[in-house]
């Protein structure tokens, strides 16, 4: 980790064609670099004020004020020290002029001395200097990564404490179960056997909170499902019309698509946004008992895709004789969908949608608002809806040590129950258990898990 | 004449031990107290050991401490606390004839070689140099010097000692004892905080005024577990104690006298310790309960007086007199010296090393209660460490290196400079994270490395300790590797598999009753004596055993346990410099920054202990204790 000394600059809007970008600087010579851009002549005439934005014309080159190239016309945000993201002074820069000109705006402040931002080196200022909790650093880790408008929502909720929160409704009961459990091992006498835990009552606590960690737990599944989006894999025998379904679902030529058998080898992939949910698609190689060793490359590749997927569309050729039916490992959705409509006879169409399967067409677009709303129904999208809500979006490290922890209080419940765990052993367990809830929301510190953290920002946040 | 090598200034239950460790191991030695008498003693319970007070006691013994052998010696009764509950709980407790219990201290250190009792009071410190003073001697109160480059200060409730009864206030270390009043100022002058306590003690009841026919009896265990491995048997007639219950009329007693109680009136500015309140306490906290308990113990064999444990008290008087009166048994109870309060003088912690060396005054150690800590075992605890790091440093040697891993000595002296203590600190088996794996019956194992590198144990105890140490070892790598034949179901059984199934788990026999005879062979055979050790009395023998089978009941948790320890464990190997200027980094959050400056942890898993500082400040020093390491600059 490097010291905070210095003062760094980036872009801290998506890349892309917005309307607007924002620069930001960071560091105790953020004012003095967004004076050089703007010259002093342009700055308040009572001083510059913070969370006071003005416009000002931004300039960059090395001549003298007036005569410098003109980069844009924008407005100026200081965010003074210690109330600003970073807990340093921050100055936004406010450009209108896209992405291009915002490039041009951070090489003038590197002129003027900022050096470009390392991978999350904003919030890990504000990490160092105590503005962010290590759950909410994650969550800003999580909203960078947020691929949409719901997993964003998630990422906002814990930012604000939801996952905090939960985990804390579960340690409390088991902070007072380890208080009682040491009360009755401290202290010898009838006070203390009188408040001594009956083990129904502490099988009780145990079970309510293995409860409520299987509830959280279970929202992790489509908690991942709203980070990384569903995973959608198109599987069907060669030809069957794969490429062309996955590129008229997408709406642009984004697979190869031809007449030849076998012409998708490997797994193509992109993304679909539909109903405030990301879809991502996976295009692969036509399963076939022949074919080339590269085309059995393929297929493998299909196969595992389909393994790991959230939903598999099995594709049928209408125009074609029914194959045997493709096997897909247990516990993922499977969408059957018929092909090439416009090509084939009516009764087919109708056989095929009386056998369950959604009928389309890449050809004329028949079918494929049902597809899609199919698939919106498949992904559960409300309950992706709730768990956002829920603010229950967390990581993998975070369903880790959940895991780990719901692990370890089974273990607990089966000493105590099955074996008769003694008080001491009770509460040593215990006490490592609410070490493991810890973690989740970095009440523990490990530099392990600061490492893990971090490495996970993108610049500009 | 004047001038020794240590002084001990205090004769309690710390200084004592911190004198015998100085002058054993060969150090010119004073001890200064205010009189030959008042060694050793015991001014409120007469009792030693309990649940992780017992483990301290046991661990000072295998260290060549004098504590468990003076209560073997002395004990009238003796019983292991916990019995209910698992072995890592469970630990010994005894009454003692506190007359018989100090006259053997007092003639201990009275027939010390290299030990010299000087009768008086210090009020001065004698110092050296600057930045950091070194210690020089000690005046005392008639002019006296004393010279010694090192001093251990123990003065338990003496420093500013102020009693009281009621609103009747009295200076005084104790009842019928001065208190010390220069001291405060001399260390003050040199930088010390000093903070109030408070501590208290119940009233002492005649004998023969006592119902015993309404009380409830608590006897001893009928075999004794002695605290000392120098103890071969113990065979001592036991005194019973007694139980009786506070009632609904004790209550409104004192909440309608409340207002005359020092504590609750406001007078007593110092702070109480949670665990051992007052009866007033009790009564105002746990508002709705309706009896407390309350033991009356013998202060001794022949002893008239009975002291009544549960009812510490600064009420006055006539109040005690009356509510002492609403116990059953005690109607007619005539009291023989009234409950008191006492406030005194402590210096908070955070000024001493895990040496116990103080960081203001070099050469200066402190020991017991003006720590903040409470109890004679934590006493006696903290003065051997000090006397032993005293000699060590005399002789140029590091430290004593006592990891609160491995050790309730090493919990107490990591949790003493890592802790902002605010009231008497006492032990207690939760504080010790280890907790299944640091036990009574291990103590020599854990820390028989230390018994021999510190030298205090005479060499013929030394090599008992070993050979006690081995038998446990060796029995236990017969339960972990002996194959013995299956009785039940014939083939073959892993021994430790008879060890861990046995009926009642953890509290079953070491070794189950239906065992087949070779491994009960094997097992003898490893208890024996090796070539060159010793032969351990039978009651070590049975000890080795029992560690044998409890070590391997426990194996599978403290793994566990140890697990989720590891974690943490790598945070100890950054060393944080002890010149960082804490209050300069502005990037740590105000309250964390007062603490690191004031406790000035030794490395990243102590600061990481200090309640308050948060995980991004042990973030932000991560980085900045190298920075400054390299260049000793801040960013």
């Amino acid at each position: 980790m490097s010291t905070p000394t210095d003062t760094i600059v980036a872009i801290a809007t998506a890349a892309g064609e917005a309307g607007l970008a924002i620069v930001r600087l960071s560091g105790p010579a953020a004012l003095d670099v967004a004076r050089r851009l703007v010259g002093e002549r342009a700055l308040p005439r009572g001083g510059v004020r913070s969370h006071l934005a003005f416009a000002a014309t931004l300039r960059g080159g090395a001549a003298a004020d007036e005569g410098r190239e003109v980069l844009d016309h924008g407005l100026v945000l200081p965010m003074l020290a210690p109330r600003s993201y970073t807990g340093e002074d921050v100055v936004e820069l406010h450009c209108h002029g896209g992405a291009l000109c915002a490039r041009r705006v951070v090489r003038a402040c590197r002129d003027a001395g900022a050096r470009p931002a390392g991978p999350g080196e904003f919030t890990r200022r504000a990490f160092l200097n105590g503005r962010l909790s290590l759950d909410q650093a994650e969550a800003v880790a999580d909203l960078i990564h947020a691929e949409d408008e719901l997993a964003g929502r998630a990422a906002l909720r814990q930012l604000r404490g939801g996952l905090r929160r939960d985990v804390g409704a579960i340690e409390r009961p088991l902070l007072d179960l380890l208080a009682r459990l040491e009360g009755g091992l401290e202290f010898e006498d009838a006070d203390a056997e009188a408040s001594a835990v009956p083990r129904a009552g502490l099988l009780i606590v145990l079970d309510a909170a293995l409860a409520a960690l299987a509830r959280l737990l279970a929202d992790a599944d489509a908690a991942r499902r709203v980070r990384e989006g569903v995973h959608v894999v198109l599987l069907g025998a060669p030809n069957a019309g794969k490429s062309s379904l996955f590129n008229a679902l997408l709406a642009q030529e984004r697979a190869m698509v031809d007449a030849e058998p076998g012409t998708t080898r490997d797994v193509v992939t992109a993304r679909l946004r539909h109903g405030g949910v990301v879809f991502v698609l996976h295009d692969t190689a036509g399963l076939r008992p022949e074919g080339g060793r590269i085309e059995a490359l393929g297929m493998t590749r299909a196969r595992e895709a389909a393994a790991a997927a959230d939903v598999v569309l099995l594709l049928s050729d209408l125009t074609a004789p029914d194959g045997e039916e493709v096997a897909v490992a247990a516990g993922v959705t499977i969408l059957k969908v018929a092909t090439k409509a416009d090509l084939a006879a009516a009764a087919r169409r109708d056989a095929a949608r009386a056998s369950g399967r959604v009928v389309t067409s890449a050809h004329d677009g028949a079918g494929l608002d049902e597809l899609r709303a199919t698939l919106l129904a498949a992904a559960d999208g409300e309950r992706l809806r709730e768990v956002a809500d829920l603010g229950h979006v967390f990581n993998e490290r975070q369903r880790y040590r959940l895991a780990a922890a719901r692990d370890e209080l089974a273990t607990l419940r089966d000493e105590v129950a099955q074996r008769d765990a003694p008080a001491e052993v009770a509460a040593s367990l215990l006490a490592g258990i609410l070490a493991e809830l810890g973690e989740v929301t970095g009440r523990v510190f490990s530099e392990h898990l600061l490492g893990e953290v971090f490495a996970r920002f993108c610049v500009g946040k | 004449m004047n001038a020794f090598e240590v002084i001990i200034i205090g004769g309690g239950h710390a200084g004592l031990e911190a004198a015998l460790a100085a002058a054993r191991l060969g150090a010119r030695t004073a001890l200064v107290t205010h009189g030959r008498h008042e060694i050793g003693r015991m001014p409120c319970n007469p009792a030693i050991g309990g649940l992780g007070k017992g483990h301290l006691v046991r661990e000072i013994d295998v260290l060549g401490g004098e504590m468990g052998r003076a209560i073997d010696a002395t004990g009238i009764q003796f019983r292991v606390l916990n019995r209910s509950k698992g072995p890592a709980v469970r630990a010994p407790r005894a009454q003692a004839d506190k007359h018989a219990y100090q006259a053997r201290m007092a003639a201990t250190v009275a027939s010390q070689a290299g030990l010299t009792v000087v009768e008086g009071d210090a009020v001065d410190l004698l110092l050296e140099g600057s930045q950091p003073a070194r210690m020089r001697g000690v005046v005392l109160s008639d002019g006296r010097e004393l010279l010694a480059p090192r001093a251990v200060l123990a003065t338990g409730t003496f420093l500013g000692g102020l009693m009281h009864v009621g609103d009747e206030r009295t200076g005084g270390g104790r009842e019928g004892a001065a208190a010390s009043l220069g001291l405060s100022d001399a260390l003050m002058r040199c930088g010390f905080e000093l903070r109030r306590l408070k501590t208290g003690t119940p009233p002492r009841l005649w004998r023969e005024s006592l119902d015993f026919t309404r009380l409830e009896v608590q006897p001893g265990d009928t075999q004794i577990e002695p605290f000392s491995f120098i103890t071969n048997e113990l065979q001592v007639e036991q005194v019973p104690c007694h139980l009786t219950w506070t009632s609904a009329r004790t209550h409104a007693l004192i909440r309608d006298n409340l207002h005359r109680s020092p504590l609750y009136g406001g007078v007593i500015e110092g702070t109480g310790p949670r665990y051992c309140p007052s009866i007033e306490d009790k009564v105002v906290r746990f508002a709705d309960r309706e009896r407390h308990l309350v033991f009356l113990e013998p202060e001794g064999r022949d002893s008239e007086e009975i002291y009544v444990n549960g009812l510490s008290t600064s009420l006055p008087r006539d109040v005690q007199d009356a509510f002492v009166r609403t116990l059953p048994g005690l109607e007619r109870a005539v009291l023989a010296r009234y409950g008191y309060a006492v406030e005194y003088d402590s210096a908070p912690s955070w000024q001493v090393r895990t040496s116990l060396e103080s960081k203001p005054l070099a050469g200066l150690y402190l020991a017991g209660q003006i720590l903040g800590t409470s109890g004679y075992e934590e006493a006696a605890a903290q003065g051997l460490v000090a006397g032993v790091n005293a000699v060590r440093s005399l002789g140029g040697q590091d430290p004593l290196d006592l990891p609160r891993r491995e050790s309730y000595l090493g919990v107490l002296l990591d949790d003493l400079t890592t802790k902002d203590i605010t009231e008497p600190y006492r032990m207690f088996t939760s504080r010790a994270e280890r907790r299944l794996a640091l036990r009574c019956d291990n103590a020599g194992a854990r820390l028989l490395a230390q018994a021999a590198e510190i030298g205090l144990l005479p060499e013929a105890d030394l090599q008992r300790l070993r050979a006690r140490v081995g038998a446990a070892e060796r029995a236990g790598r017969v339960l972990r590797t002996l194959r013995c034949r299956d009785l039940e179901h014939g083939g073959s059984v892993a021994a430790s598999d008879l060890v861990l199934q046995a009926p009642g788990g953890l509290d079953a026999p070491p070794l189950p009753a239906d065992i087949p005879a070779e491994l009960r062979e094997a097992v003898t055979a490893a208890l024996l004596p090796a070539p060159g050790e010793p032969a351990l009395p039978a009651r070590l023998v049975e000890e080795s055993l029992l560690q044998a089978a409890v070590d391997l009941r426990y194996e599978g948790y403290i793994a566990k346990q140890d697990k989720l320890l590891a974690r943490q464990d790598h945070l100890g190997n950054l060393d944080l410099p002890e010149d960082l200027p804490y209050s300069k980094i502005t990037t740590l959050s105000q309250e964390s920054r007062e603490k690191l400056a004031r406790l000035r942890p030794v490395n990243l898993g102590q600061a990481s202990r200090i309640d308050g500082v948060r995980a991004s400040d042990l973030a932000v020093l991560s980085v900045l204790a190298r920075k400054w390491r390299d260049s000793c600059e801040l960013p």
